[in-house]
């Protein structure tokens, strides 16, 4: 094989001397196939989910913050036209649109490659937990607020237990 | 990392452009179920300016740990002190060894991670750049990136196997294990003479004195020749470093693999220790004339100088000197060099002429011929006929030139040498000494043979 000047790998990378590392491949394959699922429900049936999933995967391996909007704006968009009022879906995609969310921003400053370590994960695992425990009551009042109708007292007890349940997390985090 | 510093970052807009687009889908569609998808976003960018950025100073630190693993260094990656990343968060460290494209490691923020670069084996080199970013878990807050200055690291150049020693005929050290021309306390007979005002009376050799004077008039001496040590000049040729493989011959940058100038640490080196150990004085100059030309001394601890020296040296390009090198008087004068142009060889005729020993040392490593273009595939060729030229010239005027790859560790007994035809390093200073020895034994053996002319001239 012929080898240019430019082209030869001339050094050697550093490379970590230690276990419990996650390599950046496997976080960009769970961004795009989180970003691909979550496509594939609000386009089920339609040759156009080509489209977010190819964003998606683009977005995983070469994050900008255009591509980034685009493909969460697919996702958005397309429940908010594809999808039926009330679906229970939505928990799904309030959990999933925030998963993706915090990957992308998570690679949009690194490198191709490298490693996570599994601390660091768990790290942010928990923080996602943390941000969910105010967002899904939030997707549960809404899809209460939808069934409900007109109703101004669900409303009201809805919103109050929102706000009681915001309040007591705010006071517990640390 | 929503949030860098005190401005709005593009992650943080992000967040808010994604939360006005859930609110207006929502309304346009009359569901608050859609509505709700913008909350993760919304609670993010409350986050984000809640908490206060970072500062200026990277979160992390990398430093050198003493263990190595083979021919790779080991570094510790470990949080930095006066840290500069939000606490209790995580941080992500873009390492870049050279010439290789830049990797991630992303770490909580109490973390530490050992690392293995790859190291010069010898000399300075940066090994490793890097630079650190800190950011809370939920991502909404982050540090600036802040570059760090590299890892220096500095490689000792290592001592190979003990050389043969060729000194001077022209000794004039007072102490030492060699025996010098001149008179004096030593191990090697000079001759044996009648004793003299002067002349201890432990040199007393009654045998001779029974032998040679048969009326006990007289009582015969044993003089002996002095002992002395050695005085060794090491010269290294500076001016280019020239790699093993040929490609690498064509272009810039840092590199780390081994070339003309670790072959010349490594072989000065060698020979300096062989020299110190045997009890001789070794000094150190370049033919850049950057810096001051160590002194010439013996010594474990003047050994360790001659190391830390040629640890860094570096590439330095040549420049026109006052005057050329002065050896110290009777010295043995050793250059380092790649002879890739006249001046190294000048010198070795200078000094030659002017009656020191004197020998060159090739310092061009096995060369891997991989050039790629048909320039380079001609240059090559072409700078070894200069070479081979600049060699040949050197062997005809008498002056030898070793080759020193074999005193680097590694490089195997067969492998392909530059195209030249000197010994390796061991040979050529083991034929030298020999020839040395031959004509210092010889002549010490001469003024044996007259001790008339050696002494007062009154033969017993």
């Amino acid at each position: 094989m012929r080898l240019f000047p430019a082209a030869r790998g001339a050094g050697v990378a550093a490379v970590p001397d230690r276990g419990g590392l996650v390599p950046l491949t496997v976080v960009r394959a769970a961004t795009a196939l989180t970003a691909v699922l979550l496509g594939i429900v609000v386009w089920n049936g339609s040759v156009w989910v080509v489209v977010p999933v190819a964003v998606a995967a683009i977005a995983a391996v070469l994050p900008s913050i255009g591509l980034i909007f685009v493909s969460l704006l697919l996702l958005v968009v397309a429940y908010a036209v594809n999808m039926p009022a009330g679906s229970p879906w939505l928990l799904v995609f309030v959990a999933g649109l925030h998963a993706v969310f915090v990957l992308y921003v998570l690679l949009l400053h690194l490198p191709l490659r490298g490693w996570v370590s599994v601390a660091a994960v768990r790290e942010l695992v928990r923080s996602f937990l943390r941000v969910q425990a105010m967002a899904q009551p939030i997707a549960l009042l809404a899809l209460w607020v939808g069934d409900a109708g007109q109703s101004l007292p669900v409303v009201a007890v809805g919103v109050a237990a929102f706000c009681w349940w915001t309040l007591r997390l705010a006071v517990r985090r640390p | 990392m929503a949030r860098a510093g005190t401005g709005r970052s593009p992650v943080e807009a992000l967040a808010l452009i994604l939360v006005l687009v859930c609110i207006v889908a929502g309304l346009v569609a009359g569901r608050p179920d859609a509505v709700a998808l913008a909350a993760p976003f919304a609670l993010l960018a409350l986050a984000g300016r809640a908490a206060p950025g970072g500062g200026e100073e990277p979160p992390v630190r990398i430093s050198t740990d003493p263990r190595t693993q083979g021919s790779r260094l080991r570094l510790l990656l470990a949080p930095s002190a006066a840290g500069g990343g939000p606490s209790g968060g995580l941080v992500a460290t873009t390492l870049a060894a050279p010439g290789c494209p830049p990797d991630a490691l992303v770490l909580r923020s109490d973390e530490e991670c050992p690392l293995l670069v790859r190291a010069p084996l010898s000399g300075e080199a940066d090994v490793l750049s890097y630079g650190a970013a800190g950011f809370t878990a939920d991502l909404a807050v982050s540090s600036p990136f802040a570059p760090a200055p590299p890892v220096r690291v500095s490689i000792l150049p290592p001592i190979g196997e003990p050389l043969a020693r060729p000194v001077s005929r022209r000794l004039v050290g007072l102490a030492g294990t060699h025996a010098s021309r001149r008179a004096g306390d030593g191990g090697e007979l000079r001759s044996i003479a009648p004793l003299q005002p002067g002349d201890a009376l432990r040199r007393i050799d009654w045998r001779a004195t029974a032998r040679r004077s048969a009326d006990q008039d007289r009582l015969m001496v044993r003089r002996s020749f002095a002992d002395a040590e050695a005085s060794v000049l090491l010269v290294v040729d500076q001016a280019h470093d020239l790699p093993s493989s040929t490609a690498d011959w064509f272009t810039a940058g840092p590199r780390l693999s081994a070339g003309s100038l670790h072959t010349a640490r490594a072989a000065a080196t060698t020979v300096a220790a062989s020299f110190v150990a045997g009890g001789d004085r070794v000094g150190l100059d370049d033919l850049s004339g950057t810096r001051r030309a160590l002194r010439s001394a013996g010594g474990a601890r003047h050994l360790e100088q001659i190391r830390v020296r040629l640890a860094v040296t570096s590439v330095v390009p040549r420049r026109r000197r006052g005057r050329d090198p002065v050896p110290p008087q009777g010295s043995v004068v050793v250059v380092f060099s790649a002879f890739l142009d006249a001046e190294p060889a000048r010198l070795l005729r200078l000094w030659h002429a002017q009656g020191h020993l004197v020998a060159g040392v090739d310092c061009v490593p096995p060369l891997v011929h991989d050039a790629t273009t048909t320039a380079q595939t001609q240059a090559v060729p072409l700078t070894q006929l200069r070479r081979h030229l600049l060699l040949e010239d050197l062997g005809k005027e008498g002056i030898p030139v070793f080759s020193g790859a074999s005193a680097v560790v590694g490089v195997a007994a067969d492998a392909h040498l530059p195209d030249r035809g000197g010994p390796d390093l061991e040979t050529g200073l083991r034929l030298m000494a020999r020839q040395s020895s031959r004509h210092g034994g010889g002549a010490a053996q001469g003024a044996a043979r007259r001790p008339g002319r050696a002494d007062d001239g009154r033969t017993p």
